[in-house]
């Protein structure tokens, strides 16, 4: 464990905003995936994300289980953003997702399991009345909107249906906030700290299943070299509310988490850049009496400006 | 993130200033020169204004086009750096070799005057001190665009 750890801070030392992903959520949690940048006044921002997430840890509460039973769950999404500045004030942000969810039971050729498709969509109004310039070194930024139930919520294999955890789209609209305050703490704004937090409050699906609200919050900072390249680090609080199934409490659903978020970017040249970044747990404290959820994520995202 | 990356190049604020409005007067210390200048010394010169600080990359790939459209004679460059440390401004006078006044806008009261909120900005202005185009951001394809426009303020007086 230790030495994965270290593989992946090695491999991406530090990050921003990063995609994550619980074991109780079919869709990719994207206002976790949204990248913060609030495009200028008359300027498209596009991005492209690709995220392994593997979901393999099995918890009780706050501890770690020895897990023997050979299961492994892995998503991969792609992740589609464009952010376009309408004026000096405000912007659009929209995401289209594909999901690719695969889970492996035990060893037998046919305990395989893989789930595809469109995901959720997500599309947020964001305000940013104030931001860093030459007079400023503060930017506040917020936004309101929706997730959008894009893919298929009814994924089957052999005539089933699989579970809610496997379904590429979460199959519900969800009301979306979001709110990001950033200081800089010198004119070129090569070194930042940043507190973000948002909220997801989530819709029944008309399998009558509804997934956990959710609330994040995260604090971080971000340095640009003097080079092409930058580094960054956050902290993220995240709680889920357990999922629910016509009003009832499905167990072992919801729960505490807290991630550090490394990443680090290379700017290619003035329009576009890359980034890695990585998500690894240090605390969860989670419903019910087992769990299994993320171990580790990583993710690759190439950003063009117009 | 790319928004860090391209922030102070692209960032387009405070357009209060309007084109075809005449460029306010003022007066600044030229650090090469070691003199005050005053726009109104350029009266009767097509002006690029150029507002640039040593930490902003477009800005270091513009002075140079400038300095060489100065020094044929295309166009006066009048630049104006609002770096916060004056020696970082004077170290890259040097190393790019800048012969145009470069005045030093100390309280960033001229970038104010010229509601410059992010770098780079160039102005154009006519002989008479009229401001023809407002510049943000620059990229090296920017440079053929620019110096068209010089040439047709420059056909028309």
């Amino acid at each position: 464990m230790i030495k994965k750890l270290v593989k992946i801070i090695v491999l991406s030392i530090c990050c921003n905003q990063v995609s994550a992903a619980t074991c109780s959520c079919a869709g990719v949690p994207l206002l976790s995936s949204m990248e913060a940048s609030s495009a200028d006044s008359g300027k498209w921002y596009l991005s492209v994300t690709y995220e392994e997430h593997n979901i393999n840890d099995l918890v009780s509460g706050s501890d770690d289980i020895n897990d023997e039973t050979e299961r492994a769950r892995e998503s991969r999404s792609l992740l589609l953003q464009a952010d376009y500045g309408v004026n000096e004030s405000w912007s659009i942000t929209g995401m289209l997702t594909y999901i690719d969810h695969r889970r492996q039971i035990g060893i037998s050729q046919g305990s395989f399991a893989e789930a595809k498709g469109l995901g959720d969509g997500l599309i947020l109004v964001k305000y940013t009345p104030q931001r860093i310039n030459l007079f400023s070194s503060w930017e506040y930024s917020f936004g309101f909107g929706s997730k959008i139930p894009l893919g298929d919520d009814d994924y089957k294999i052999n005539s089933v249906s699989v579970s809610e955890d496997l379904q590429p789209s979460s199959g519900s609209y969800s009301w979306l906030a979001w709110g990001y305050v950033t200081y800089a703490f010198d004119q070129a704004a090569r070194s930042q700290i940043f507190l973000s937090a948002n909220t997801s409050i989530n819709n029944e699906n008309g399998r009558n299943y509804q997934f956990g609200n959710e609330y994040n919050f995260s604090v971080g900072t971000s340095y640009h070299l003097q080079n092409d390249w930058a580094i960054s680090a956050q902290v993220r609080y995240r709680e889920s509310l357990p999922d629910e199934r016509a009003d009832v409490t499905i167990p072992n659903t919801g729960g505490e988490w807290v991630d550090f978020m490394p990443a680090i970017q290379y700017q290619l040249n003035q329009s576009s850049g890359i980034k890695l970044a990585a998500r690894i747990p240090l605390y969860r404290n989670l419903e019910g009496a087992i769990q299994f959820t993320t171990s580790d994520s990583i993710s690759l995202t190439y950003s063009y400006a117009l | 993130m790319l928004y860090n990356f391209i922030f102070f190049a692209s960032l387009i604020f405070g357009t209060n200033l309007s084109l075809a409005a005449e460029a306010p007067p003022f007066s600044l210390t030229a650090i090469n020169l070691k003199e005050r200048i005053n726009l109104s010394d350029y009266q009767g010169q097509t002006i690029i204004l150029d507002f640039w600080a040593s930490w902003c990359a477009p800005c270091l790939s513009s002075l140079p086009v400038y300095q060489t459209w100065h020094d044929a004679g295309k166009v006066q460059v009048v630049s104006i750096n609002v770096d916060d440390d004056l020696k970082d401004a004077i170290a890259m006078i040097k190393a790019l070799n800048l012969s145009f006044p470069v005045a030093y806008d100390y309280d960033k009261s001229v970038a104010k005057l010229f509601d410059v909120y992010a770098l780079p900005v160039a102005f154009l202005i006519d002989k008479n001190g009229t401001i023809k185009l407002r510049h943000e951001g620059y990229k090296s394809t920017d440079a053929t665009q620019l110096l068209q426009r010089i040439q047709k303020i420059n056909s028309i007086h």
